[in-house]
């Protein structure tokens, strides 16, 4: 008996979640984050505000983001990424904060401007990539720098496999690699983002191609020289399908 | 193994059999354009191994196809240069004089330089390069992006006789450079046969150092056009 009440009650938590959920996303669709004013709105499920701050300096804002669900249902936030972009698609800071499982997420610092903000609702995992260089000894010869700088990780499902390398010209290339027949075509959007900052750093579309190796399907590119690219930054990314334009 | 320690053929395979991924062929290769297959066909060279050079020629075989293929079609060209040049190494150090100028070269790669052939075939052998008449050397300077700080190198150019209006680069750097560096160089060439100065029946070697010794890596984009050009029209006046 209370194995059935608790089966009964799973689609109406879900439901409550899968609807929170979407509302907070219309309303962060239309809500706008600017110097001058921060914003609140609120609907049937959720309500979310928007609270910038001048740092000390002046010269950037701390933005306080709260997602914050009414009534007794249990949102899954943990994660879930809010897109910060200049208003009207303009040059500037671009910005990707997870939201933490109370629906909270700080940007430290943004520069003035307007914004829009949208929220998706895939969970996005980050990965620590591209930490500082280890330190060497001055006596240590051109050999020893033979060894490959890398970073490797999986999706969260295994079905994608992703490296970063530093190679020896200094330039920084990212591949995502899969054997999965069905993400073939399929398209790995991702960004790295600065851990401290979350400003996003470098952002790519790739598409998973066939390789010559039967089977496997792989997209890469190269994102800039190491020079440029100092890091450390948090590496996220999804797969989408070929019409999806995230 | 790891990729940097490739110096035979049989290294070569050994490395593309751990690796794994796509990501892991690529570091093979780069360490294989950075002097890999030189060192690995000079290898082949000196134990005598017609055979296994043969092997690399064949197209049945799948494996060597996917090492050879994977840089690109013109990067696949250039490794059968090598493989042939190391053949006719095997042929030069046992004295049967056989030529160089194969009819498989004619057909996978006609305009590879007939004068690289030939300083690829005695760097296998480990004699000296052709010898040059003149030449003539220009300071450059090299961005390592590694690094983001400007490199002192110097530019060789050689003038060698018997040619047969080639300019190519020595065989270390066959594999390291891009495609805008070598438009860049073929556009430098040219030029200066545009200008009246190009000799047919000369061929032009050049090299590049770094100052500080430190090995190249591959070299990108066009910016050393303008030094072939200054360094071509000065050996060739």
């Amino acid at each position: 008996m209370r194995k059935n009440s608790s089966d009964r009650g799973q689609p109406t938590l879900q439901h409550g979640n899968a609807a929170a959920l979407a509302e907070a996303a219309q309303l962060l669709r239309q809500m706008r984050l600017s110097h001058d004013h921060g914003a609140y709105a609120e609907g049937r499920h959720v309500a979310v505000s928007i609270d910038p701050r001048w740092n000390v300096d002046h010269q950037t804002l701390c933005v306080l983001i709260t997602c914050h669900a009414l009534g007794h249902v249990r949102t899954e936030w943990s994660s879930l990424p809010v897109y910060v972009l200049p208003e009207g698609g303009k040059a500037g800071v671009r910005v990707i904060a997870r939201l933490d499982a109370r629906g909270q997420t700080v940007i430290p610092s943004l520069p003035p401007g307007d914004y829009t903000l949208s929220l998706r609702l895939r969970p996005l995992r980050g990965e620590s990539v591209l930490g500082a260089k280890p330190e060497r000894l001055a006596a240590q010869g051109e050999d020893e720098q033979d060894e490959r700088r890398l970073w490797r990780g999986n999706s969260e499902d295994g079905a994608l496999v992703w490296t970063i390398e530093e190679t020896e010209e200094g330039d920084v290339q990212i591949a995502f690699e899969t054997c999965e027949e069905r993400l073939a075509s399929h398209a790995v959007v991702f960004s790295l983002v600065e851990l401290n900052s979350k400003r996003v750093q470098s952002s790519h579309r790739l598409t998973l191609e066939p390789t010559r190796t039967s089977g496997t399907w792989e997209g890469w590119c190269s994102v800039g020289s190491r020079a440029h690219l100092q890091g450390p930054y948090e590496l996220v990314f999804e797969v989408v399908s070929p019409d999806e334009t995230n | 193994m790891p990729p940097n320690q490739i110096q035979t053929l049989s290294d070569i395979e050994v490395a593309w059999s751990r690796a794994e991924r796509e990501s892991d062929k690529r570091a093979v290769w780069r360490v294989l354009a950075k002097g890999g297959w030189l060192s690995a066909c000079r290898d082949a060279v000196q134990r005598n191994e017609r055979t296994i050079l043969k092997t690399w020629l064949d197209a049945s075989d799948s494996t060597k196809q996917d090492i050879r293929q994977f840089g690109g079609p013109e990067a696949a060209q250039l490794v059968y240069v090598h493989m042939l040049c190391g053949l006719a190494g095997c042929g030069a150090r046992e004295g049967t004089a056989r030529e160089l100028l194969h009819p498989e070269l004619e057909a996978i790669a006609p305009e590879t330089s007939r004068g690289f052939c030939c300083d690829l075939t005695l760097a296998l052998v480990g004699e000296p390069l052709r010898k040059a008449e003149q030449n003539l050397s220009l300071s450059v300077l090299l961005v390592d992006t590694a690094r983001n700080e400007g490199v002192g190198a110097t530019l060789l150019f050689e003038l060698i006789s018997n040619g047969r209006g080639d300019c190519y680069a020595v065989p270390e750097l066959a594999f390291m450079r891009d495609k805008d560096a070598r438009q860049a160089e073929e556009n430098a060439r040219a030029y200066v046969e545009g200008i009246g100065l190009w000799r047919k029946e000369w061929d032009v070697r050049w090299q590049l150092h770094r100052r500080d010794g430190k090995p190249l890596v591959t070299l990108s984009g066009p910016s050393m056009g303008a030094a072939f050009v200054l360094g071509l029209v000065k050996l060739l006046v």
